[in-house]
């Protein structure tokens, strides 16, 4: 009797076994890419990078740290400010992650924090969004982890009493949720976040500057900046890119007040994903909406070389407070798309008239058939001819179209013994202006003539064109003449 | 008179159960005074409660208590010395500056308050002399007289004592009775540390202190001073220590 229940169990246990091993083999056989896979560590980068696209297709564990600081940086050239950071500087770090990751979220305060901080991620569907999870003291660490449910791009934001100033002084930055799929490839990717600064001084008040409350609760910023600080993408910041290349920027807004109107000056978005969503919501968008506390993704094919700015288009905040960037575009001009200043005419009024009629089909020319000629840098021809064209859409307004200039307010170019006595001296005047009196073939002048923004071979061509015109002294103006005097 | 005696009798009971050199008494002794009391507005009214409470009486010490008093207390008190104490009752950086466990050491000022301690700490100091923990409403109240009236006025002084809260940490915390006296006679409400309080842990109403949240049923929605203290107290706990939180002693006035 015992023999025959031992074979039994036996039985049972090789078929179960079997069974088992079966299971196995099949669960192994197809891959479960909804199944959360082994674990990683997130690479946070700094505005304007963003983190590489992630390439996985099954969701993992992703382990994310992120210290709170307190830090005295740049807000303006001369200006400083103590921000408060996640990750050292304003704003916060980049965080991608993949819809379906589970998140583990290391906050830790640095020990030099003089108070706790927290984060409220917008990606968590949770009380707080982790804010009473995260709530850390100077020195310490606190963990809590959450699942990504939702693709998009979520702002985050330290949620520690009071609020408003923690925002206010910097702690904020943006999350990315890859939808399962991914998003579609992209040449270039960008982190660009809007926000306002409020100081106790006036908008350039060099030194250390201060929170100011009132201005706070006025909702009127000193400062509106993308990337924590005026100038932080301009100049030798500047985003660059190449003609031909898609770029996409990770755009958000933390306010604390004030609602971006974000614009390319000489861009359409392709794609706009409205608030951060995770579909694409319109084509061919001028100008996207940003409320505070949410974000957007804008995608654009480059097609034109040249610098276009970054701007909140509710424009003074570009203009006087600093909400100003740049892309820096490379490679062919395109005049097909975009020919550059073709003349500059007189217009008295009465050729509005006499163009209005209908164009006779047979005599007009399309731009598309106007050849421009390759530019040869060694070949004087092609430089005075360059020269023309700079003198056409940059001097002419002043000097007029025979350099003659205007009697008693722009002193001549032709046969000018002032500009024909001193070529650098000309060249130092067209880069850095002139302002004051001046006499030009006895006749005093008195006015200000701004810095022109032109390239070193735009200079020399303008000047030699000059030099070879209007009866000049046929100098001859290279761009490494131009180059030395702008490196003086 | 009789409230002098009494300090004497507890201060004396104190000493001889400790053997403490009768020296020793002068410096432990922090010079109090007379708080009397009033209405006070917390930045949250308690459920049910009214919007101003009535503070009682109370003697407030005119300084935080320094590294110098805090060495006496952990001589006398060796389950307070660092490598004693238990981690139950403070953590890690208990007196994280000190040399030693009886040796401040050159760095540290005796003259500075005391800061690294604990709430279990913090309270058993006070217990030794004879005194308590000021309760938040107490603090409160006090720190008032560092305040000018008239709105613009306030508005200002909250942006000086942002300005201070916002600054890093010092090397090193200044000395008491540094930073000037309020109106009521009471020195450093301000300027050098944060303070412990008695109820600190009574602070997070309904669990909910997060964002916009935090600002429903608040009394005074502007005084962002009071929301940096309420943050800092709500994410305390009775066993932490931080390099910028000391503490002071109360009393009842009966």
């Amino acid at each position: 009797m015992k023999k025959v229940m031992n074979l039994q169990s036996f039985s049972i246990i090789i078929l179960l076994s079997i069974s088992a091993f079966i299971f196995v083999v099949i669960a192994q056989g197809c891959e479960d890419n909804n199944k959360t896979q082994g674990y990683e560590y997130a690479k946070l980068t700094h505005a304007p990078e963003v983190p590489d696209p992630i390439l996985r297709s099954h969701p993992t564990k992703v382990i994310v740290n992120l210290t709170a600081e307190q830090v005295v940086g740049r807000l303006a050239d001369g200006v400083q400010y103590p921000f408060w950071t996640f990750g050292g500087r304003v704003p916060g770090k980049f965080i991608r992650v993949k819809e379906g990751d589970l998140v583990e979220f290391h906050l830790h305060n640095s020990p030099t924090s003089t108070m706790p901080h927290s984060i409220d991620l917008h990606a968590v569907l949770g009380p707080g969004g982790g804010a009473l999870a995260s709530e850390t003291l100077p020195g310490h660490t606190s963990v809590f982890s959450f699942r990504t449910m939702h693709a998009g791009l979520y702002v985050y934001h330290c949620a520690t009493q009071p609020v408003p100033l923690h925002i206010a002084n910097g702690m904020y930055g943006l999350i990315l949720v890859e939808p399962k799929d991914g998003l579609p490839p992209a040449d270039k990717e960008f982190y660009v976040m809007q926000s306002e600064f409020y100081t106790a001084g006036n908008y350039g008040n060099s030194g250390l500057q201060q929170f100011s409350m009132q201005k706070a609760l006025d909702e009127n910023p000193t400062y509106v900046v993308f990337n924590g600080s005026v100038g932080s993408l301009t100049g030798n910041n500047a985003l660059r890119a190449k003609v031909g290349e898609k770029v996409r920027l990770y755009v958000g807004n933390i306010g604390p007040n004030k609602i971006s109107s974000f614009h390319i000056i000489g861009e359409i978005f392709d794609k706009v994903y409205a608030y951060g969503g995770k579909l694409v919501t319109q084509k061919n968008v001028q100008t996207v909406l940003i409320p505070a506390g949410g974000a957007a993704i804008v995608e654009f094919t480059v097609k034109v070389a040249g610098t276009f700015l970054l701007v909140d288009h509710s424009i003074f905040r570009a203009f006087n407070k600093g909400a100003l960037g740049m892309l820096k575009v490379s490679g062919e001009k395109n005049t097909d798309i975009f020919s550059g200043k073709q003349a500059d005419e007189l217009f008295t009024g009465s050729q509005q008239e006499a163009n209005s009629g209908p164009i006779d089909e047979d005599n007009s020319i399309s731009q598309n058939e106007i050849k421009t000629p390759e530019f040869d840098e060694n070949n004087i021809q092609s430089i005075i001819e360059k020269g023309h064209e700079v003198f056409s859409r940059t001097c002419i307004a002043c000097h007029q179209v025979n350099a003659q200039g205007l009697p008693g307010i722009f002193p001549p170019l032709a046969g000018s013994d002032f500009l024909n006595a001193d070529k650098e001296r000309a060249i130092g005047i067209v880069l850095q202006g002139k302002k004051g009196p001046v006499t030009v073939n006895g006749k005093s002048f008195n006015n200000i003539m701004p810095p022109q923004n032109l390239s070193d071979q735009e200079i020399a061509a303008v000047l030699t064109y000059v030099y070879n015109s209007f009866g000049n002294s046929k100098k001859v103006v290279k761009p490494e003449e131009v180059a030395k005097v702008r490196n003086k | 008179m009789k409230r002098m005696f009494l300090i004497a009798f507890v201060l004396g009971l104190a000493f001889s159960a400790n053997q403490l050199p009768a020296q020793n008494k002068k410096i432990l002794e922090t010079k109090m005074i007379l708080i009397k009391g009033g209405y006070y507005t917390p930045l949250y009214k308690k459920k049910g409660g009214s919007k101003s409470e009535c503070i009682k009486p109370f003697y407030f010490d005119v300084h935080a208590v320094t590294n110098e008093q805090f060495l006496k207390f952990v001589k006398a008190n060796p389950e307070w010395r660092r490598s004693k104490v238990s981690r139950i009752f403070a953590d890690r950086n208990y007196l994280k500056d000190w040399r030693d466990d009886l040796i401040p050491g050159d760095k540290v000022n005796p003259l500075s308050p005391v800061v690294n301690v604990s709430w279990f700490a913090a309270n058993a100091y006070c217990k030794w002399v004879g005194k308590r923990l000021p309760t938040v409403a107490e603090w409160e109240l006090v720190s008032s007289g560092n305040f000018l009236t008239g709105s613009k006025s306030v508005i200002n002084t909250n942006d000086k004592l942002i300005k201070w809260y916002s600054r890093g940490l010092p090397d090193q915390v200044n000395s008491i009775m540094s930073t000037g006296r309020n109106k009521y006679g009471v020195y450093d409400m301000f300027g050098l540390i944060r303070e412990w309080t008695y109820d600190f842990s009574n602070m997070n109403i309904n669990g909910v202190a997060i964002c916009g949240a935090g600002s429903s049923g608040a009394t005074d929605l502007t005084n962002y001073p009071a929301f940096l203290r309420y943050g800092f107290r709500s994410s305390l706990k009775a066993s932490s220590t931080l390099p910028n939180l000391g503490f002071r002693c109360a009393r009842d006035f009966n």
